[in-house]
């Protein structure tokens, strides 16, 4: 494919370049107190999954290690 | 003032450093800090707590996906009040990847110290194709820092 010659958008999916414009793109927020995830995917006309991607931002860091504190006559 | 019975806050900060070995330790190469990585895990592993390295089984596979997961490097460990802590300093992040086996987990690990074990984080079944996965880490702090000794 001579990428100079492309006119409109194409994007890479599981069955190769594809234009965007022969896909449906749908995306999901998913917000709770351990995290923030934002999914996006793309489908072709069969209703198929043919890209999708994951962002996820941690809010809720691992417990801390707390159990160094302590009464040596406890 | 008293005297108060606490563990020093430098202290925290020294065991992430690696400054000190209260039971057999190992012959480190140099002072340069361990090379650490992240692993993705399929939802059928059973990867937490009694984790001690890093290990295929269960680990994720697919289009562009490196067994043993990418590398990544901590922010270096700080104090604040008295605790101390560290995150991992960029996201942890695999492109345009396939993995169609659903996975939910990532084991962060050693991998100059025998892919000794670290943390196992969980973030709900996902399958990815022809995408990106990017775990973003929370604000290096006291209080949201990914690993924490308060």
């Amino acid at each position: 494919m001579d990428l100079s010659q492309i006119k409109e958008p194409y994007i890479w999916t599981s069955k190769g370049l594809v234009k965007e414009s022969e896909l449906k793109y749908e995306h999901s927020w998913q917000i709770n107190d351990e995290l923030i995830r934002f999914d996006e995917c793309y489908k072709d006309g069969n209703g198929e999954i043919v890209k999708n991607s994951t962002h996820i931002y941690s809010l809720k860091p691992f417990d801390p290690i707390g159990a160094l504190q302590g009464n040596v006559n406890g | 003032m008293a005297n108060s019975q606490a563990v020093c806050t430098s202290f925290k900060q020294e065991m992430m450093n690696g400054h000190h070995a209260m039971g057999t330790s190992v012959v480190r190469a140099g002072t340069g800090a361990d090379t650490f990585k992240a692993a993705i895990y399929l939802a059928s592993a059973t990867y937490g707590a009694s984790t001690t390295a890093y290990s295929v089984t269960g680990e994720a596979s697919g289009t562009n996906y490196t067994a043993g997961g990418v590398t990544f490097t901590w922010a270096a460990p700080a104090t604040s009040g008295t605790t101390a802590y560290s995150t991992p300093s960029a996201a942890l992040a695999w492109t345009t990847v396939t993995l169609s086996t659903s996975f939910d987990a990532v084991l962060l690990y050693n991998s100059t110290q025998s892919n000794k074990a670290v943390a196992v984080y969980t973030f709900g079944a996902t399958t990815i194709t022809a995408g990106n996965l990017t775990i973003n880490m929370p604000t290096n702090n006291a209080t949201t820092g990914l690993l924490r000794l308060a």
